[in-house]
């Protein structure tokens, strides 16, 4: 996987992509979207993949859930890896599911003993199921568990090392997040071993009200902002050059605006290692 | 007494997960009162962020699979009725394109009588076509693979449907229906009394195309897909219409790549 900027692969822009071929370093498509061995999602994806690296990146895994791994989407994931043959395979740091009900959603763990001794089994458990490496992605958060053992970076840190798993470092998570419970961003960065980020995602979020008070929401839905923008060349000056990932999934713009937030990374990456060098 | 987050430990991973689900499924903040760090916005509002999401993203989801559905019910009633469909069959899938599988049958539950009597064969038609769009392609069985077959065992005979092939049947005229509700489409009148539609619903060379059966041949069709031998199927259809033909029948659904497969059912 090229160390540059990539786009969401997204069903709109299956044939703008076809046609221009945007200068990009890869693109990323959600797993789910390509379970399916056939169908317009496969067929653009069968082409994008001719041309561009690609990672698949899970949303239903449910890894950090306390139901059985279903082992139906474990089989579904490993058959669209042996398909498309991905650079990456990613999944969240989170749970989606209890007592059988899904809630397709990306629900944050307690960072507690408990639950760290459980993802990293959970962790490991699919990557001897998926045969490979899996980088795992912090999420945003609208709420935190009471009685924490650690903080969420501690807790992403501890599950690296014990599970062998790569970091999906999500920039715009960890300010949502950050500014939803009160953190410094930067703390985030320096809790992670240098070598240990494989991929990095940049978003837009939403700002809502509620009670008089702002909640930030991971909507994708909007360009970067500066202060991920200021992130981001943070954590490539600690972490290096990685793939770098522009996510837009709601009020999807025109190709063109995606190509260029990702020509706008490469460039930060570009200027912050001249300037450290 | 008041009790205060303190005195309330949190529960164990489990227990908190199922609670969690609750709250957000049964909209009750109370299972996991005094679980939620403090702050504000306070743990219900945020709590309601996640919930909002679990309701809209389900809706969506749903919509996408449901469009002609949801054009013909409207917008509000079709967000309503996703809403109590999702409390009786929550998405078990961590794809939640899956979710809609039971959403036909949900709509037949509450209105297999009546004036909706229609919304869920067409629910089973946008289905059938979602299966059909997202099946690989098969290029059938060839006729001339029953050839061999010794004349006495040609009653064992088992048939595999074609992934990309569904059966659909209705009393109304929902192909008309969904014809006239596509996007672009001119709008038109559709008598509900036009006619029953029996129909294979397949893709081919990346078209999907309706079928047309007689009734006798959908039915000997759906017991074949089903795994009944061709012997039974055979007298059951000849039950049902004593003029059923069944070497045209064959030939007809052969042609029309119902079946992926052939086999002799020992």
């Amino acid at each position: 996987m090229p160390a540059r900027a990539g786009i969401g692969l997204r069903a709109a822009h299956f044939a703008d992509v076809r046609d221009s071929r945007p200068d990009v370093g890869w693109f990323e498509v959600h797993s789910e979207n390509h379970f399916a061995p056939a169908g317009a999602a496969h067929d653009a994806l069968e082409t994008v993949r001719a041309r561009y690296p690609i990672s698949l990146h899970g949303v239903g895994l449910s890894l950090g859930g306390t139901d059985p791994i279903d082992l139906r989407h474990i089989e579904r994931l490993t058959q669209a890896i042996d398909r498309y043959q991905p650079a990456l395979v990613s999944e969240h740091l989170c749970w989606s599911m209890a007592g059988g009900r899904h809630t397709n959603d990306l629900l944050p763990l307690p960072c507690t003993r408990e639950a760290l001794h459980h993802v990293i089994r959970r962790v490991t458990q699919a990557q001897e199921l998926l045969g490979r490496q899996l980088l795992i992605e912090n999420v945003s958060s609208y709420v935190q568990f009471r009685d924490a053992d650690y903080t969420e970076w501690e807790f992403l840190a501890s599950l690296a090392q014990a599970s062998g798993c790569g970091i999906l470092l999500d920039l715009n998570n960890i300010y949502v997040s950050a500014r939803n419970h009160g953190f410094d961003a930067r703390e985030y960065f320096a809790a992670l071993p240098r070598g240990s980020v494989g991929e990095i995602h940049l978003a837009g979020h939403s700002v809502r009200e509620l009670e008089g008070r702002e909640l930030l929401v991971d909507t994708h839905d909007a360009r970067v902002c500066d202060d991920v923008w200021t992130l981001y060349a943070t954590a490539v000056a600690r972490f290096g050059r990685v793939p770098t990932l522009i996510e837009w999934d709601t009020d999807l713009p025109a190709l063109d605006v995606l190509v260029d937030e990702a020509r706008r990374a490469d460039h930060i990456a570009g200027d912050t290692l001249a300037a450290a060098a | 007494m008041q009790i205060t987050s303190r005195e309330t430990p949190l529960l164990p991973l489990r227990e908190l997960q199922l609670r969690f689900v609750a709250a957000l499924y049964e909209s009750s903040d109370a299972v996991i009162a005094g679980q939620l760090a403090d702050g504000a916005p306070s743990p219900a509002a945020r709590v309601g962020v996640y919930r909002n999401n679990l309701r809209e993203g389900f809706i969506a989801a749903l919509a996408v699979s449901y469009p002609v559905v949801e054009k013909l019910v409207g917008g509000e009633f079709f967000r309503q009725s996703a809403l109590d469909f999702q409390l009786q069959h929550p998405s078990r899938s961590g794809d939640l394109s899956d979710a809609g599988a039971l959403f036909p049958g949900y709509l037949r539950s509450l209105y297999a009588d009546g004036d909706l009597a229609w919304l869920p064969d067409v629910a089973d038609l946008e289905w059938a076509l979602e299966c059909v769009a997202l099946a690989p392609e098969h290029p059938g069985i060839d006729p001339s693979a029953l050839a061999g077959v010794p004349a006495d065992r040609y009653e064992d005979l088992a048939f595999t449907p074609a992934p990309a092939a569904r059966l659909v049947e209705s009393r109304f005229p929902i192909v008309r229906i969904w014809q006239t509700n596509q996007p672009g489409a001119a709008p038109e009148q559709v008598d509900l009394d036009a006619g029953a539609d029996h129909l294979l619903v397949r893709r081919r060379a990346g078209e999907l195309e309706f079928v047309r059966l007689a009734p006798a041949d959908f039915a000997f069709a759906r017991m074949l897909s089903r795994g009944t031998a061709l012997g039974l199927a055979t007298d059951a259809s000849l039950a049902i219409d004593p003029g059923f033909d069944l070497a045209r029948a064959l030939r007809t659904l052969i042609q029309a790549g119902a079946f992926a497969r052939v086999a002799l059912d020992d």
